[in-house]
Protein backbone atom coordinates (compact mmCIF):
# COMPACT_ATOMS: atom_id res chain seq x y z
CA UNK A 1 0.00 0.00 0.00
CA UNK A 2 2.57 2.85 1.28
CA UNK A 3 4.58 1.75 -1.36
CA UNK A 4 2.35 2.11 -4.18
CA UNK A 5 1.68 5.55 -2.90
CA UNK A 6 5.23 6.22 -3.00
CA UNK A 7 5.01 5.57 -6.33
CA UNK A 8 2.39 7.23 -7.35
CA UNK A 9 4.17 10.32 -5.60
CA UNK A 10 6.85 9.88 -7.71
CA UNK A 11 5.00 9.83 -10.91
CA UNK A 12 3.19 13.07 -10.36
CA UNK A 13 6.65 14.43 -8.98
CA UNK A 14 8.10 13.44 -12.67
CA UNK A 15 4.91 14.69 -14.53
CA UNK A 16 4.63 18.30 -12.58
CA UNK A 17 5.50 21.25 -14.61
CA UNK A 18 4.61 23.80 -11.83
CA UNK A 19 8.14 22.55 -10.05
CA UNK A 20 10.97 23.60 -11.24
CA UNK A 21 13.96 21.17 -11.80
CA UNK A 22 15.90 22.06 -8.61
CA UNK A 23 12.67 22.12 -6.49
CA UNK A 24 12.31 18.91 -7.72
CA UNK A 25 15.68 17.41 -6.24
CA UNK A 26 14.56 18.92 -3.35
CA UNK A 27 11.28 17.75 -2.45
CA UNK A 28 13.23 14.18 -3.60
CA UNK A 29 15.81 14.47 -1.07
CA UNK A 30 13.35 15.76 2.01
CA UNK A 31 10.04 14.31 1.61
CA UNK A 32 9.66 10.79 2.91
CA UNK A 33 6.91 8.04 4.43
CA UNK A 34 7.09 7.23 7.84
CA UNK A 35 5.59 5.66 10.66
CA UNK A 36 2.93 7.29 12.21
CA UNK A 37 2.82 6.43 16.32
CA UNK A 38 -0.81 6.53 17.95
CA UNK A 39 -1.67 6.24 21.15
CA UNK A 40 -4.70 4.45 22.13
CA UNK A 41 -5.67 4.31 25.61
CA UNK A 42 -5.26 3.52 28.51
CA UNK A 43 -8.61 5.01 29.22
CA UNK A 44 -10.21 4.29 25.93
CA UNK A 45 -13.74 2.68 26.36
CA UNK A 46 -13.25 0.26 24.20
CA UNK A 47 -9.85 -1.64 25.73
CA UNK A 48 -11.84 -2.84 28.29
CA UNK A 49 -10.52 -1.28 31.36
CA UNK A 50 -6.61 0.18 31.67
CA UNK A 51 -5.08 -1.48 28.41
CA UNK A 52 -2.48 1.05 26.35
CA UNK A 53 -1.58 0.18 22.74
CA UNK A 54 1.11 2.55 20.97
CA UNK A 55 0.04 1.51 17.33
CA UNK A 56 2.34 2.80 14.68
CA UNK A 57 0.43 3.40 10.99
CA UNK A 58 1.21 3.44 7.41
CA UNK A 59 -1.95 5.56 6.39
CA UNK A 60 -4.70 4.02 7.97
CA UNK A 61 -2.90 0.06 8.23
CA UNK A 62 -1.50 -0.83 11.37
CA UNK A 63 2.02 -1.98 10.90
CA UNK A 64 3.05 -3.36 14.70
CA UNK A 65 1.29 -2.73 17.69
CA UNK A 66 2.46 -2.59 21.34
CA UNK A 67 1.15 -3.78 24.31
CA UNK A 68 1.51 -1.84 27.42
CA UNK A 69 0.09 -3.50 30.90
CA UNK A 70 0.33 -3.13 34.56
CA UNK A 71 -2.17 -0.07 34.97
CA UNK A 72 -4.19 -2.10 37.17
CA UNK A 73 -1.72 -3.94 39.29
CA UNK A 74 -2.04 -4.86 42.65
CA UNK A 75 0.56 -7.31 43.55
CA UNK A 76 -1.70 -10.18 43.93
CA UNK A 77 0.98 -12.54 43.90
CA UNK A 78 3.62 -11.41 46.46
CA UNK A 79 0.11 -9.88 48.42
CA UNK A 80 -0.61 -13.94 48.82
CA UNK A 81 2.44 -14.54 49.69
CA UNK A 82 1.40 -12.93 53.15
CA UNK A 83 -1.84 -14.26 53.50
CA UNK A 84 -2.73 -17.61 54.89
CA UNK A 85 -3.95 -20.41 52.20
CA UNK A 86 -7.90 -19.21 53.38
CA UNK A 87 -7.35 -15.59 52.90
CA UNK A 88 -6.05 -16.12 49.13
CA UNK A 89 -9.64 -17.27 48.26
CA UNK A 90 -11.36 -13.60 48.35
CA UNK A 91 -7.76 -12.79 46.31
CA UNK A 92 -8.50 -14.61 43.82
CA UNK A 93 -11.69 -13.56 43.51
CA UNK A 94 -10.46 -9.90 42.34
CA UNK A 95 -8.64 -11.38 39.58
CA UNK A 96 -11.41 -12.05 36.55
CA UNK A 97 -13.85 -10.30 38.66
CA UNK A 98 -16.53 -11.23 35.72
CA UNK A 99 -16.00 -14.96 36.51
CA UNK A 100 -14.93 -15.42 40.27
CA UNK A 101 -16.37 -18.42 40.93
CA UNK A 102 -13.83 -19.97 37.69
CA UNK A 103 -11.04 -18.54 39.89
CA UNK A 104 -12.12 -19.81 42.96
CA UNK A 105 -11.85 -23.15 41.59
CA UNK A 106 -9.00 -23.37 40.21
CA UNK A 107 -7.24 -22.20 43.44
CA UNK A 108 -9.07 -24.39 45.64
CA UNK A 109 -7.86 -27.27 43.15
CA UNK A 110 -4.88 -26.41 43.58
CA UNK A 111 -4.52 -26.56 47.58
CA UNK A 112 -6.77 -30.05 47.42
CA UNK A 113 -4.46 -31.35 45.39
CA UNK A 114 -1.51 -30.18 47.23
CA UNK A 115 -3.06 -31.61 50.46
CA UNK A 116 -4.52 -34.41 48.95
CA UNK A 117 -7.93 -33.55 50.05
CA UNK A 118 -11.03 -35.39 48.57
CA UNK A 119 -13.63 -33.44 48.19
CA UNK A 120 -17.71 -34.46 48.53
CA UNK A 121 -19.06 -35.46 45.14
CA UNK A 122 -21.90 -32.71 45.86
CA UNK A 123 -20.08 -30.22 46.42
CA UNK A 124 -18.48 -30.83 43.49
CA UNK A 125 -21.34 -30.65 41.49
CA UNK A 126 -22.09 -27.31 43.01
CA UNK A 127 -18.93 -25.88 42.08
CA UNK A 128 -19.04 -27.63 38.56
CA UNK A 129 -22.96 -25.56 38.38
CA UNK A 130 -21.20 -22.41 39.72
CA UNK A 131 -18.56 -22.41 37.38
CA UNK A 132 -20.51 -22.81 34.30
CA UNK A 133 -22.81 -20.06 35.72
CA UNK A 134 -20.06 -18.05 35.30
CA UNK A 135 -18.92 -19.15 32.74
CA UNK A 136 -22.58 -18.51 30.72
CA UNK A 137 -22.43 -14.37 32.91
CA UNK A 138 -18.73 -14.05 31.79
CA UNK A 139 -19.45 -14.89 27.76
CA UNK A 140 -22.57 -13.22 28.13
CA UNK A 141 -20.66 -9.78 29.06
CA UNK A 142 -17.96 -10.21 26.46
CA UNK A 143 -21.20 -10.49 23.91
CA UNK A 144 -22.38 -7.09 25.56
CA UNK A 145 -19.07 -5.74 25.29
CA UNK A 146 -17.73 -6.89 22.16
CA UNK A 147 -21.35 -6.15 19.96
CA UNK A 148 -20.99 -2.51 21.97
CA UNK A 149 -17.64 -2.07 20.69
CA UNK A 150 -18.54 -2.70 17.12
CA UNK A 151 -21.28 -1.02 17.04
CA UNK A 152 -25.16 -3.07 17.91
CA UNK A 153 -26.12 -1.68 21.07
CA UNK A 154 -29.46 -3.56 21.10
CA UNK A 155 -27.60 -6.94 21.95
CA UNK A 156 -25.44 -5.18 25.06
CA UNK A 157 -29.10 -4.32 26.36
CA UNK A 158 -30.84 -7.90 26.07
CA UNK A 159 -27.10 -9.58 27.31
CA UNK A 160 -27.56 -7.90 30.63
CA UNK A 161 -30.86 -8.75 31.08
CA UNK A 162 -29.55 -12.76 31.10
CA UNK A 163 -26.38 -11.76 32.57
CA UNK A 164 -28.24 -10.08 35.73
CA UNK A 165 -30.52 -12.97 36.40
CA UNK A 166 -27.20 -14.61 36.49
CA UNK A 167 -25.77 -12.65 39.38
CA UNK A 168 -29.20 -12.45 41.29
CA UNK A 169 -28.92 -16.99 41.26
CA UNK A 170 -25.15 -15.95 42.58
CA UNK A 171 -26.32 -13.07 45.14
CA UNK A 172 -29.03 -15.80 46.37
CA UNK A 173 -26.38 -18.84 46.83
CA UNK A 174 -23.27 -17.49 47.92
CA UNK A 175 -24.28 -13.80 49.07
CA UNK A 176 -22.10 -11.58 46.42
CA UNK A 177 -22.86 -10.71 43.49
CA UNK A 178 -19.73 -10.26 41.56
CA UNK A 179 -16.85 -11.67 44.49
CA UNK A 180 -18.44 -14.74 45.15
CA UNK A 181 -16.23 -15.67 47.89
CA UNK A 182 -18.35 -19.63 47.79
CA UNK A 183 -15.78 -21.93 47.50
CA UNK A 184 -13.36 -22.83 50.29
CA UNK A 185 -10.43 -25.56 50.65
CA UNK A 186 -12.29 -28.92 51.14
CA UNK A 187 -15.37 -27.99 49.39
CA UNK A 188 -18.16 -24.65 49.24
CA UNK A 189 -19.17 -22.19 51.82
CA UNK A 190 -22.96 -23.47 52.44
CA UNK A 191 -25.05 -25.67 50.67
CA UNK A 192 -27.35 -24.36 48.45
CA UNK A 193 -30.30 -22.62 49.87
CA UNK A 194 -33.96 -23.73 49.19
CA UNK A 195 -35.54 -23.11 45.64
CA UNK A 196 -32.24 -22.45 44.28
CA UNK A 197 -32.29 -25.23 42.08
CA UNK A 198 -36.18 -24.38 40.46
CA UNK A 199 -34.43 -20.59 39.68
CA UNK A 200 -31.41 -22.73 38.21
CA UNK A 201 -33.73 -24.51 35.90
CA UNK A 202 -35.94 -21.82 35.22
CA UNK A 203 -33.05 -20.08 33.68
CA UNK A 204 -32.16 -22.96 32.24
CA UNK A 205 -34.88 -23.36 30.16
CA UNK A 206 -35.42 -19.37 29.03
CA UNK A 207 -31.36 -19.07 28.03
CA UNK A 208 -31.59 -20.86 24.77
CA UNK A 209 -34.45 -18.79 23.57
CA UNK A 210 -32.24 -15.93 24.76
CA UNK A 211 -29.84 -16.87 22.45
CA UNK A 212 -31.54 -16.96 19.55
CA UNK A 213 -32.82 -13.45 20.21
CA UNK A 214 -28.62 -12.52 20.49
CA UNK A 215 -28.61 -14.59 17.26
CA UNK A 216 -31.82 -12.79 15.37
CA UNK A 217 -29.38 -9.73 15.87
CA UNK A 218 -25.70 -10.83 14.95
CA UNK A 219 -25.67 -14.20 13.78
CA UNK A 220 -26.85 -13.57 9.98
CA UNK A 221 -26.66 -9.61 10.13
CA UNK A 222 -24.08 -8.34 7.40
CA UNK A 223 -23.20 -5.02 9.22
CA UNK A 224 -21.38 -7.48 11.99
CA UNK A 225 -20.23 -10.09 9.49
CA UNK A 226 -18.47 -7.29 7.62
CA UNK A 227 -17.19 -6.04 11.01
CA UNK A 228 -16.14 -9.33 12.14
CA UNK A 229 -15.40 -12.31 8.87
CA UNK A 230 -11.53 -12.12 8.14
CA UNK A 231 -10.49 -9.74 10.65
CA UNK A 232 -7.88 -10.85 12.93
CA UNK A 233 -7.14 -14.09 11.61
CA UNK A 234 -4.53 -16.36 13.43
CA UNK A 235 -3.46 -19.82 12.30
CA UNK A 236 -3.83 -22.92 14.71
CA UNK A 237 0.16 -22.60 14.59
CA UNK A 238 0.97 -19.52 15.25
CA UNK A 239 -1.87 -19.77 18.17
CA UNK A 240 -0.41 -22.28 19.57
CA UNK A 241 3.13 -20.71 19.33
CA UNK A 242 1.92 -17.77 21.38
CA UNK A 243 0.52 -19.93 23.84
CA UNK A 244 -3.61 -18.89 23.22
CA UNK A 245 -5.47 -20.53 25.26
CA UNK A 246 -9.75 -21.09 25.43
CA UNK A 247 -12.25 -19.65 22.88
CA UNK A 248 -9.58 -17.96 21.11
CA UNK A 249 -7.71 -20.53 20.23
CA UNK A 250 -10.63 -23.28 19.23
CA UNK A 251 -11.64 -20.24 17.24
CA UNK A 252 -8.54 -21.35 15.46
CA UNK A 253 -9.85 -24.36 14.86
CA UNK A 254 -7.67 -26.33 17.78
CA UNK A 255 -9.75 -28.76 19.35
CA UNK A 256 -8.76 -27.99 23.50
CA UNK A 257 -10.62 -27.51 26.01
CA UNK A 258 -8.86 -28.43 29.48
CA UNK A 259 -12.40 -29.96 30.72
CA UNK A 260 -12.33 -32.67 28.68
CA UNK A 261 -8.06 -32.94 27.91
CA UNK A 262 -7.58 -32.67 31.34
CA UNK A 263 -10.73 -33.77 33.31
CA UNK A 264 -10.42 -32.08 36.75
CA UNK A 265 -13.38 -32.28 39.76
CA UNK A 266 -16.48 -34.30 37.66
CA UNK A 267 -15.86 -33.11 34.37
CA UNK A 268 -15.50 -36.57 33.31
CA UNK A 269 -18.86 -37.53 33.82
CA UNK A 270 -21.04 -34.90 32.38
CA UNK A 271 -22.41 -34.59 28.61
CA UNK A 272 -20.90 -31.76 26.81
CA UNK A 273 -19.36 -30.90 23.41
CA UNK A 274 -16.54 -28.61 23.00
CA UNK A 275 -17.44 -25.90 20.83
CA UNK A 276 -14.24 -25.73 17.92
CA UNK A 277 -14.95 -23.87 14.43
CA UNK A 278 -12.14 -23.01 12.21
CA UNK A 279 -12.56 -19.69 10.71
CA UNK A 280 -9.56 -18.21 12.62
CA UNK A 281 -11.49 -15.13 12.94
CA UNK A 282 -13.18 -12.83 14.72
CA UNK A 283 -16.64 -14.52 13.73
CA UNK A 284 -15.44 -17.80 14.47
CA UNK A 285 -14.26 -16.67 18.03
CA UNK A 286 -17.66 -15.34 18.28
CA UNK A 287 -18.98 -18.71 17.43
CA UNK A 288 -16.72 -20.45 20.16
CA UNK A 289 -18.17 -18.32 22.60
CA UNK A 290 -21.93 -18.39 21.54
CA UNK A 291 -21.96 -22.37 21.61
CA UNK A 292 -20.04 -22.52 24.36
CA UNK A 293 -22.75 -20.78 25.85
CA UNK A 294 -25.44 -22.90 25.18
CA UNK A 295 -23.07 -26.43 26.01
CA UNK A 296 -22.37 -24.20 29.70
CA UNK A 297 -25.88 -24.32 30.01
CA UNK A 298 -26.67 -28.60 29.21
CA UNK A 299 -24.02 -29.05 31.91
CA UNK A 300 -26.05 -26.95 34.04
CA UNK A 301 -28.87 -28.86 33.71
CA UNK A 302 -27.09 -31.71 34.68
CA UNK A 303 -25.68 -30.45 37.65
CA UNK A 304 -29.10 -29.70 38.95
CA UNK A 305 -30.38 -33.28 37.74
CA UNK A 306 -27.58 -34.60 40.03
CA UNK A 307 -28.02 -31.94 42.73
CA UNK A 308 -31.91 -32.37 43.58
CA UNK A 309 -31.35 -36.13 43.73
CA UNK A 310 -28.85 -36.16 46.15
CA UNK A 311 -27.79 -35.09 49.70
CA UNK A 312 -24.92 -34.92 51.47
CA UNK A 313 -21.66 -32.74 53.08
CA UNK A 314 -20.85 -30.41 51.16
CA UNK A 315 -17.43 -30.26 52.98
CA UNK A 316 -14.39 -32.26 53.26
CA UNK A 317 -13.12 -32.94 57.28
CA UNK A 318 -10.57 -30.18 56.87
CA UNK A 319 -8.12 -29.13 59.50
CA UNK A 320 -8.27 -25.53 60.81
CA UNK A 321 -5.26 -24.51 60.06
CA UNK A 322 -4.40 -25.27 56.13
CA UNK A 323 -0.42 -26.41 56.33
CA UNK A 324 0.54 -28.39 52.97
CA UNK A 325 3.20 -30.46 52.81
CA UNK A 326 6.28 -28.55 51.51
CA UNK A 327 6.50 -29.13 47.96
CA UNK A 328 5.04 -27.83 45.05
CA UNK A 329 2.00 -28.15 42.71
CA UNK A 330 0.57 -26.66 39.24
CA UNK A 331 -3.29 -27.13 38.48
CA UNK A 332 -4.59 -25.83 35.27
CA UNK A 333 -8.45 -24.91 34.88
CA UNK A 334 -10.58 -24.08 32.09
CA UNK A 335 -11.44 -20.98 32.79
CA UNK A 336 -14.33 -18.68 30.42
CA UNK A 337 -11.07 -17.06 29.25
CA UNK A 338 -8.70 -19.82 28.26
CA UNK A 339 -6.05 -21.88 30.73
CA UNK A 340 -6.14 -20.74 34.41
CA UNK A 341 -3.42 -21.88 36.14
CA UNK A 342 -1.94 -21.82 39.98
CA UNK A 343 1.22 -23.18 40.60
CA UNK A 344 2.24 -23.14 44.22
CA UNK A 345 5.08 -23.57 45.87
CA UNK A 346 4.68 -24.43 49.32
CA UNK A 347 7.55 -24.45 52.50
CA UNK A 348 4.95 -26.29 55.21
CA UNK A 349 4.11 -22.93 56.84
CA UNK A 350 0.48 -21.79 57.15
CA UNK A 351 1.49 -19.32 53.97
CA UNK A 352 2.59 -20.33 50.52
CA UNK A 353 6.12 -19.61 50.06
CA UNK A 354 5.05 -18.59 45.65
CA UNK A 355 2.21 -18.11 44.43
CA UNK A 356 2.47 -18.26 40.56
CA UNK A 357 -0.80 -17.32 38.11
CA UNK A 358 -0.99 -18.07 34.91
CA UNK A 359 -4.04 -16.05 33.79
CA UNK A 360 -5.77 -17.32 30.38
CA UNK A 361 -6.28 -12.83 29.50
CA UNK A 362 -2.06 -11.98 29.53
CA UNK A 363 -1.25 -14.67 27.47
CA UNK A 364 -3.97 -14.32 24.57
CA UNK A 365 -3.34 -10.84 24.84
CA UNK A 366 0.47 -11.22 23.15
CA UNK A 367 -1.11 -12.53 20.34
CA UNK A 368 -2.73 -9.10 19.48
CA UNK A 369 0.14 -7.37 17.48
CA UNK A 370 -0.02 -10.76 15.23
CA UNK A 371 -3.71 -10.32 14.75
CA UNK A 372 -3.74 -6.56 14.18
CA UNK A 373 -0.80 -6.31 11.44
CA UNK A 374 -2.19 -5.28 8.50
CA UNK A 375 -5.54 -4.42 9.29
CA UNK A 376 -7.54 -1.03 9.73
CA UNK A 377 -7.47 0.83 13.05
CA UNK A 378 -11.03 -0.03 13.48
CA UNK A 379 -10.23 -3.65 13.74
CA UNK A 380 -8.24 -3.37 16.48
CA UNK A 381 -11.22 -2.84 18.43
CA UNK A 382 -12.66 -5.87 17.07
CA UNK A 383 -9.56 -7.96 17.67
CA UNK A 384 -9.08 -6.73 21.39
CA UNK A 385 -12.49 -8.09 22.08
CA UNK A 386 -12.48 -11.13 20.21
CA UNK A 387 -9.88 -12.19 22.67
CA UNK A 388 -11.68 -10.93 25.55
CA UNK A 389 -9.74 -9.83 27.99
CA UNK A 390 -10.07 -8.60 31.59
CA UNK A 391 -7.33 -6.25 32.95
CA UNK A 392 -7.63 -7.50 36.41
CA UNK A 393 -6.26 -10.58 35.60
CA UNK A 394 -3.74 -9.15 33.06
CA UNK A 395 -2.00 -7.12 35.25
CA UNK A 396 -2.78 -9.01 38.45
CA UNK B 1 -28.52 -13.19 -3.70
CA UNK B 2 -32.92 -12.23 -3.38
CA UNK B 3 -32.34 -12.81 0.32
CA UNK B 4 -29.41 -10.43 0.33
CA UNK B 5 -31.55 -7.58 -2.10
CA UNK B 6 -34.26 -8.06 0.14
CA UNK B 7 -32.12 -7.44 3.48
CA UNK B 8 -33.75 -10.49 4.95
CA UNK B 9 -30.80 -10.64 7.64
CA UNK B 10 -31.57 -7.02 9.09
CA UNK B 11 -35.35 -7.16 8.62
CA UNK B 12 -34.98 -10.21 11.24
CA UNK B 13 -32.82 -7.88 13.61
CA UNK B 14 -35.44 -5.18 13.46
CA UNK B 15 -38.59 -7.55 13.94
CA UNK B 16 -36.75 -8.59 17.55
CA UNK B 17 -36.41 -5.12 18.49
CA UNK B 18 -39.99 -4.63 17.35
CA UNK B 19 -41.16 -7.52 19.77
CA UNK B 20 -39.41 -5.87 22.32
CA UNK B 21 -41.13 -2.49 21.69
CA UNK B 22 -44.21 -3.83 23.04
CA UNK B 23 -42.95 -5.09 26.07
CA UNK B 24 -42.41 -4.10 29.46
CA UNK B 25 -39.24 -2.40 30.37
CA UNK B 26 -37.52 -4.31 33.23
CA UNK B 27 -35.56 -1.45 34.49
CA UNK B 28 -35.67 -0.80 38.27
CA UNK B 29 -35.85 2.70 38.94
CA UNK B 30 -33.22 2.84 41.50
CA UNK B 31 -33.32 4.75 44.43
CA UNK B 32 -37.12 5.22 43.62
CA UNK B 33 -37.60 1.68 43.70
CA UNK B 34 -35.11 -0.80 45.42
CA UNK B 35 -34.59 -4.80 45.23
CA UNK B 36 -34.81 -6.35 48.39
CA UNK B 37 -31.84 -8.12 48.72
CA UNK B 38 -31.33 -12.48 49.02
CA UNK B 39 -31.44 -13.40 52.60
CA UNK B 40 -28.24 -14.25 52.23
CA UNK B 41 -26.53 -10.84 51.05
CA UNK B 42 -23.49 -9.75 52.45
CA UNK B 43 -24.12 -6.14 53.05
CA UNK B 44 -22.49 -4.32 56.12
CA UNK B 45 -21.54 -6.04 59.26
CA UNK B 46 -23.53 -5.53 62.67
CA UNK B 47 -22.52 -6.63 66.04
CA UNK B 48 -25.38 -8.36 67.73
CA UNK B 49 -26.60 -8.04 71.36
CA UNK B 50 -29.00 -10.73 73.03
CA UNK B 51 -31.93 -10.56 74.82
CA UNK B 52 -30.11 -8.67 78.26
CA UNK B 53 -28.71 -6.05 75.93
CA UNK B 54 -25.20 -7.85 76.46
CA UNK B 55 -22.88 -8.55 73.47
CA UNK B 56 -22.29 -12.03 72.71
CA UNK B 57 -19.27 -11.49 71.44
CA UNK B 58 -16.10 -12.78 73.54
CA UNK B 59 -13.75 -11.18 72.32
CA UNK B 60 -11.76 -14.60 70.91
CA UNK B 61 -10.13 -12.60 68.13
CA UNK B 62 -10.93 -15.02 65.40
CA UNK B 63 -12.23 -12.76 63.87
CA UNK B 64 -9.37 -10.06 63.62
CA UNK B 65 -7.17 -13.00 62.75
CA UNK B 66 -9.19 -14.07 59.71
CA UNK B 67 -9.73 -11.21 58.16
CA UNK B 68 -8.18 -10.93 54.83
CA UNK B 69 -8.08 -7.18 54.45
CA UNK B 70 -7.19 -6.78 58.04
CA UNK B 71 -10.33 -4.70 59.25
CA UNK B 72 -11.03 -5.03 62.39
CA UNK B 73 -9.91 -4.74 65.56
CA UNK B 74 -11.19 -5.41 68.78
CA UNK B 75 -10.28 -5.06 72.49
CA UNK B 76 -11.58 -7.59 75.07
CA UNK B 77 -12.08 -7.88 79.11
CA UNK B 78 -13.24 -9.98 81.75
CA UNK B 79 -12.12 -13.53 82.25
CA UNK B 80 -14.20 -16.74 81.21
CA UNK B 81 -17.75 -16.25 80.62
CA UNK B 82 -17.66 -12.77 81.99
CA UNK B 83 -15.31 -11.90 78.79
CA UNK B 84 -17.11 -9.14 76.43
CA UNK B 85 -15.48 -6.44 73.92
CA UNK B 86 -14.81 -3.11 75.11
CA UNK B 87 -13.66 -1.73 71.76
CA UNK B 88 -14.83 -2.94 68.50
CA UNK B 89 -13.68 -1.31 65.30
CA UNK B 90 -14.75 -2.31 61.54
CA UNK B 91 -13.38 -0.17 58.99
CA UNK B 92 -15.26 -0.47 56.26
CA UNK B 93 -13.69 1.71 53.95
CA UNK B 94 -11.13 -1.44 54.01
CA UNK B 95 -13.77 -4.20 54.16
CA UNK B 96 -13.59 -6.63 51.21
CA UNK B 97 -16.95 -8.16 52.23
CA UNK B 98 -15.73 -11.87 52.05
CA UNK B 99 -17.46 -12.58 54.96
CA UNK B 100 -15.04 -14.69 56.39
CA UNK B 101 -15.32 -12.95 59.98
CA UNK B 102 -19.22 -13.94 60.54
CA UNK B 103 -18.55 -17.76 59.08
CA UNK B 104 -15.67 -18.14 61.75
CA UNK B 105 -17.18 -16.82 65.21
CA UNK B 106 -17.95 -19.17 67.32
CA UNK B 107 -21.21 -17.41 68.80
CA UNK B 108 -22.80 -15.96 66.05
CA UNK B 109 -21.49 -12.04 67.16
CA UNK B 110 -21.45 -10.55 63.76
CA UNK B 111 -23.86 -10.39 61.03
CA UNK B 112 -24.92 -9.46 58.22
CA UNK B 113 -27.40 -6.68 56.89
CA UNK B 114 -28.94 -6.14 53.67
CA UNK B 115 -27.67 -2.56 54.14
CA UNK B 116 -25.07 -1.60 50.97
CA UNK B 117 -25.37 2.08 50.59
CA UNK B 118 -21.71 2.70 51.63
CA UNK B 119 -20.65 5.38 49.46
CA UNK B 120 -20.03 8.43 51.70
CA UNK B 121 -18.61 11.68 51.53
CA UNK B 122 -16.81 11.08 54.60
CA UNK B 123 -14.31 8.43 55.39
CA UNK B 124 -14.58 8.58 58.53
CA UNK B 125 -18.48 7.83 58.51
CA UNK B 126 -16.88 4.23 57.14
CA UNK B 127 -14.80 3.29 60.20
CA UNK B 128 -17.44 2.06 62.87
CA UNK B 129 -16.58 1.52 66.30
CA UNK B 130 -18.75 -0.47 68.80
CA UNK B 131 -21.86 1.77 69.28
CA UNK B 132 -21.71 2.15 66.04
CA UNK B 133 -21.89 -1.18 65.10
CA UNK B 134 -24.80 -1.83 67.14
CA UNK B 135 -27.03 0.69 65.61
CA UNK B 136 -29.96 -0.82 63.32
CA UNK B 137 -28.72 0.06 59.54
CA UNK B 138 -31.95 0.64 58.36
CA UNK B 139 -32.14 4.64 59.48
CA UNK B 140 -28.86 5.18 56.88
CA UNK B 141 -30.56 3.60 54.08
CA UNK B 142 -31.20 6.42 51.25
CA UNK B 143 -34.44 7.30 50.24
CA UNK B 144 -36.16 9.42 47.43
CA UNK B 145 -38.82 11.66 47.68
CA UNK B 146 -41.11 11.08 44.63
Amino acid sequence: MAVKEEQQFKELLAKGTSLGKVDQDLMRETIKTQDLWINMGPQHPSTHGVLRLILSLQGERIVDTEVVIGYLHRGTEKLAEARTYHQIIPLTDRLDYLASPNMNFGYVLAVEKLMGIEVPERAEYIRVLMAELGRISSHLLWLATHALDIGAMTVFLYCFREREMILDLFEMATGGRLTTTYYRIGGVAYDLPEGFLDKVEEFCEIFPSRVKDYDDLLYANRIWLSRTVNIAKIDAETAIALGLSGPSLRGSGVNWDLRRNQPYSVYDKLDFEVAVFDGCDVYARYLVRRKEMLESCKIVKQCVEYLKKTEGPVMAKVPKVIKPPAGEVYMATEAPKGELGYYIVSDGSTKPYRLKIRTPSFANLMSLPEMCKGHLVADVIAAIGSIDIVLGEVDR
Amino acid sequence: MVAKVLMKDLLIGLRRTFYYFFTKPITVQYPKEKLQPFPRFRGFIRLVKDEEDKFKCIACMQCARVCPAQCISLKGEGKGKERHPVEFNIDFSRCIFCGFCVEVCPVNALEFTSFYEGAQYDLDWLKFDIDKLTQDYKKWERTFKK
